[in-house]
């Protein structure tokens, strides 16, 4: 784990309501923010769908990593109308196949062992990608 | 008047919103399944012409986690008008509930708190479509509209759609739809 906390990443998870994905991606951003809680800000979708100004100052000043988490690809939607361009981007159904995790039968308003599965398997993702951006941007000011 | 209302909740990250997100789940699901579709703030933000259509169609009572109302002013960036905006927090004392029984990050739909809640917004809900205030928006669309969209079964982004696999776009008769709303002069999404 980089120990370097004047880094951090803006975690967008795209926080929907309508499929389970959304579930697993909303908690999957409170585990990302457990694991790195020195190096995350956690974004919510809603706020910065307003422009709310905190949230909005956190976007544009820190490196970006979103997570999708259906087809429509909302929370990358997001970021490319805020103008910015995500240093990562997490789609849950890649995260799925990569780890053959198949979610069928669970449930949106509560997961069981097959949803926890892709929530690790995307908190893992995640805590890795934010990990390499951080990288990035501490190697690129020596 | 409507026959459903657009449950459009606010999706932050705090408490409220995740306790405000479980009622939903049970208003949506157990209690009101018929008279109600659920919006899906980013997908809206998105433009996804499901969630477009929700807030077009049907009064939209949003659901809010505290005073900064990101729903309803969601539905304002789409140039729609929240018919009520609800704050779980004021729900919850007008219950009197404590916030400190709800736990952080998810708490379970069979949670006494989240049950409560999904009452009383139901009973929000029933007002709306029985002339409450703010049961006036939309214009008289909806039922021309009837089975044609918002049970959910046959959208394909999901924000209504039940835990069964997506299906396809032909499902739904968007076309149709267009053609209803051009036919009333409703604002196309």
């Amino acid at each position: 784990m980089i120990e370097e906390t004047d880094f951090k990443v803006a975690v967008l998870p795209c926080n929907g309501i309508g499929r389970l994905v959304s579930t697993v991606v909303r908690l999957a951003g409170y585990r990302i923010k457990r694991l790195r809680p020195d190096q995350v800000v956690l974004l919510s979708s809603g706020r910065l769908a307003v422009k709310d100004p905190e949230h909005v100052a956190a976007f544009e000043k820190y490196p970006v990593l979103v997570i999708d988490g259906c087809r429509p690809h909302c929370a990358s939607f997001m970021a490319d109308e805020l103008g910015k361009t995500p240093a990562g981007r997490i789609y849950m159904a890649d995260v799925a196949a990569e780890n053959r995790i198949s979610i069928a039968g669970d449930k949106r308003r509560g997961l069981t062992g097959k949803g926890e599965k892709l929530v690790n398997a995307v908190t893992d993702k995640a805590v890795a990608e934010i990990d390499r951006i951080i990288a990035d941007e501490m190697l690129s000011t020596l | 008047m409507a026959d459903k209302v657009c449950l459009q909740p606010c999706l932050g990250l705090r408490k409220e919103a995740v306790l405000g997100r479980q009622a939903l789940y049970v208003v949506h699901e157990d209690l009101l399944p018929d008279q109600t579709v659920l919006g899906c703030g980013p997908a809206l933000n998105a433009n996804v012409q499901e969630d477009v259509d929700f807030i077009n169609l049907y009064p939209v009572l949003a659901v809010e986690a505290c005073e900064l109302d990101c729903a309803t002013k969601l539905v304002a960036k789409k140039e729609q008008t929240a018919a009520r905006t609800v704050r779980i927090g004021e729900v919850m004392k007008e219950l009197g509930l404590e916030l400190d029984s709800v736990p952080e990050e998810h708490v379970e739909v069979e949670h006494p708190a989240v049950q409560a809640v999904a009452k009383r917004i139901a009973e929000h809900v029933k007002e709306l479509l029985t002339g409450g205030p703010g049961a006036g928006h939309p214009p008289p669309t909806a039922p021309l509209l009837r089975g044609h969209l918002g049970d959910g079964r046959g959208a394909h982004h999901g924000a209504d759609a039940r835990d069964g696999p997506p299906q396809s776009h032909h499902d739904r008769p968007l076309l149709r739809v267009r053609r209803c709303r051009a036919e009333v002069g409703i604002r196309q999404g």
